[in-house]
């Protein structure tokens, strides 16, 4: 939830990839920022244009590729 | 992920959990076994994909295209950077928050089932939202009132229920009702709005200072809020 508030802020203050980062981190947390995604996508891609737009969702996902590795080198399955 | 992918994959993401009746914050009035069925899932599913297609095409995208179809061939053309930066400027930061609030009330408003720990979200939001809605100041008191009734009732009972689920369909309603950026009447309520934030300062003033040069500081701000580039008033 901090990290959903805290990438709306940072895209008030027009610093987009930090907050398409932090947002990716929140999602980690909570499946529930999922909701906003569409809105987010809206967002961004209204913001950077068509092609660094697509860049900033294509980060999501590949945040969320980093964090799933992560998680399971710890559990050692 | 390489040692299990399938099934990190199937939790992680975990979109076909079946929910437990007996946590349901908003489905109560809803016999048990339809809650259960799949036919209410994909319904429920359903109308949350119009509801977000609706507000895309005629919301969200409005800082840069006047209809759906301009959206779209905008996705095939490679602007300028001047082009850039003034259809930037219209992504205000009011416009994100209230998406991106919105985005999160339409989803909890077709959500298979809420838990009472999704209020911390909605908790936060409603009053924002309904702000934002221009609703009457009494109404926004009744619906955020109901709301904090509702969800505090345990266990949820079927009036509960109902009132949680109204309560998310005003939010929507109003809010989409509200949010015509094409609109020039709603978008000078923004502006009418900002003015009024010079009285605050007027509050924070210190009692020694001299008449002039309060009322010329005044007006320095509010020059500056009605000027400031993020927050445009045409």
């Amino acid at each position: 939830m901090t990290g959903f508030f805290m990438a709306v802020y940072l895209f008030q203050k027009k610093h987009w990839n930090w907050g398409t980062l932090v947002f990716s981190a929140g999602l980690g947390v909570k499946m529930n920022l999922l909701l906003a995604l569409p809105a987010v996508g809206a967002l961004v891609y209204q913001a950077l244009g068509p092609q660094d737009g697509f860049m900033q969702a294509s980060n999501i996902f590949q945040i969320q590729v980093c964090e799933c590795l992560i998680l399971l080198k710890r559990h050692g399955i | 992920m390489q040692a299990n992918p399938r099934g990190y994959l199937k939790r992680a993401f975990d979109l076909s959990r079946v929910f437990k009746y007996e946590w349901t914050v908003n489905w109560k009035f809803v016999s048990e076994e339809r809650f259960l069925s799949k036919e209410f899932a994909i319904g429920l599913l359903a109308s949350h994909a119009v509801l977000l297609t609706l507000f895309m095409t005629t919301r969200w995208l409005q800082p840069t295209s006047q209809n759906p179809i301009q959206a779209v061939k905008l996705l095939f053309q490679k602007p300028s950077a001047k082009q850039k930066e003034e259809r930037a400027k219209r992504v205000t930061p009011d416009f994100i928050l209230t998406t991106m609030l919105t985005a999160m009330t339409i989803g909890m408003l077709c959500a298979r089932s809420l838990h009472f720990q999704f209020f911390a979200w909605l908790g936060w939001s409603t009053p924002f939202l309904l702000w934002r809605s221009g609703l009457n100041p009494v109404m926004v008191y009744v619906v955020w009132f109901g709301q904090e009734l509702a969800w505090n009732i345990f266990p949820s009972n079927d009036l509960s229920s109902k009132i949680v689920v109204s309560c998310l369909a005003v939010v929507v309603v109003q809010i989409w009702l509200a949010t015509d950026y094409a609109d020039e009447e709603r978008t000078k309520n923004l502006a009418w709005v900002r003015a009024s934030q010079v009285k605050v300062t007027e509050k924070q003033l210190k009692r020694t200072e001299p008449p002039k040069q309060r009322s010329a500081r005044l007006e320095r701000e509010a020059n500056k809020i009605l000027n400031d580039p993020d927050w445009p008033t045409t």
